[in-house]
């Protein structure tokens, strides 16, 4: 009796600390998009460098964004403007996380603009490098770490297999645990 | 706790990226106007060697080069003939029909055969060769142009400075010095000048014959009963080994100018 509840504790420690490496796992991935503005990104065409995320929205600067626009206005926006929205999703979700909020548009939208400038922006671009990968991967991630949060939440709102939505609550950081967050 | 620590690691990473930024767009403004003209020079010599490549491309095409074709087994060219030949039989062959409507029975007129159909049906292979060759050659002329002129806006810049600069010397003798080797970089600048507007009129040329041999093809796959001039498809090649000729003198131009001791124009 007395080993199986030391037991049944034990299983509770590990579920919560589960659950906050979880928490914090998922946190970090928000700030993945932001470091990795510094990362190189793409291969501008007739470039000879792999320009960094930041250095995409350098390419405002005259006489770089004369060329660019001249050449294709639409996707030289994308080149360019891309990183910016990129950074600002990135800081909106991760201010969410932050506040232990889901947000269910944040990273499906990085993902978007991250796959936008990836191959929406063929005239101007050559390739993509491990930047622009790395935010690609992270917010798929994330979105199906969103996804997941959805799914937990319609359970234990149906009440339905409750092992599988506290096991849900404890892989997408969002259950209990004991250390305070104050 | 927890909470303290993301917090402060989400403002310290929003601050970093925020301070790079920052520092990138400076740099790229605080840019010198040497640095503006290399960078842009350079650009404009990557540019004439996409515009070769892709021209190259697309010269192939019309040359009915199999090899280079992702087929490999198609000659695009032979499919143009055997298209145009089989509408041209079709085409006349209706008008004549039509003319003796009245005279001959209509049994007698020339039906095109399976096989001539289906070799028509080709001309749908051609197009999905050319269509993204010919749209890369477009495209490509584009970027030289405006890298062109790209060069062109930040070589006066620098001229400009360099002129300011060089009156601002006090000395008579120095001044002098200056003003020759000024010179000296304006002429090998010139130089690059004429022959990036050479080369860029004869890619506009071939960029004409591109624009009809399209329009023709576009007509071909309309199967009307026009005159298809297959002659474009036999200069476009010859007129490419020509504006190939004319870049390889570009690219001496541009080494000239990199080759010159203290030049602004060496590339960084």
């Amino acid at each position: 009796m007395m080993r199986e509840r030391n037991r049944t504790r034990t299983y509770g420690r590990n579920s919560e600390l589960a659950t906050l490496i979880m928490r914090l796992a998922a946190f970090v991935a928000t700030i993945i998009p932001l470091v990795a503005l510094a990362a190189p990104w793409v291969r501008v065409d007739g470039s000879q460098e792999a320009v960094s995320g930041v250095g995409s929205i350098a390419l405002l600067v005259s006489p770089m964004s004369e060329y660019l626009f001249t050449v294709s206005p639409l996707h030289a926006a994308i080149l360019t403007v891309g990183p910016i929205l990129i950074g600002l999703l990135a800081t909106i979700t991760s201010y969410n996380y932050w506040r232990r909020r889901s947000i269910i548009w944040g990273p499906p939208a990085i993902l978007g603009v991250a796959l936008v400038i990836a191959y929406g922006a063929t005239d101007l671009v050559n390739g993509y490098e491990f930047g622009l990968a790395t935010v690609i991967v992270a917010s798929a991630l994330l979105t199906l770490h969103q996804i997941t949060i959805r799914v937990q939440v319609l359970l234990r709102r149906k009440a339905k297999m409750p092992q599988l939505y506290r096991r849900l609550a404890v892989i997408t950081g969002m259950g209990h645990y004991r250390w305070s967050e104050q | 706790m927890i909470r303290r620590m993301l917090k402060y690691s989400l403002i310290v990473v929003i601050a970093a990226v925020i301070g790079y930024t920052a520092l990138t767009v400076y740099g790229e403004v605080t840019k010198t106007e040497a640095a503006r003209m290399s960078a842009s020079m350079l650009l404009a010599e990557n540019q004439a060697e996409n515009m070769s490549r892709a021209l190259g491309d697309v010269g192939a095409l019309a040359a009915g080069d199999t090899e280079s074709t992702d087929s490999g087994t198609i000659s695009p060219v032979r499919l143009v003939n055997e298209a145009t030949s089989f509408i041209r039989g079709f085409g006349v062959a209706t008008v004549l029909a039509a003319e003796d409507a009245d005279t001959e029975d209509s049994a007698a007129i020339p039906q095109p055969q399976i096989g001539e159909v289906g070799e028509v049906a080709n001309i749908d292979i051609l197009l999905a060769h050319w269509s993204p060759r010919y749209a890369d050659a477009k495209l490509s002329y584009v970027k030289f142009e405006t890298a062109v002129e790209m060069a062109k806006a930040s070589a006066a810049s620098y001229f400009a400075v360099q002129n300011e600069l060089t009156e601002q010397i006090s000395a008579p003798d120095r001044q002098e010095q200056e003003r020759a080797n000024d010179q000296r970089d304006r002429t090998l600048y010139l130089m690059w000048e004429a022959q990036a507007d050479s080369t860029l009129s004869k890619a506009k040329a071939i960029g004409m014959q591109l624009d009809d041999m399209n329009i023709s093809l576009e007509k071909l796959k309309l199967r009307t009963d026009f005159a298809f001039d297959a002659t474009a498809f036999q200069e476009v090649p010859a007129a490419i080994l020509e504006l190939n000729d004319d870049l390889s003198e570009f690219q001496a131009a541009s080494e000239a100018i990199r080759a010159a001791t203290d030049s602004p124009f060496e590339a960084k």
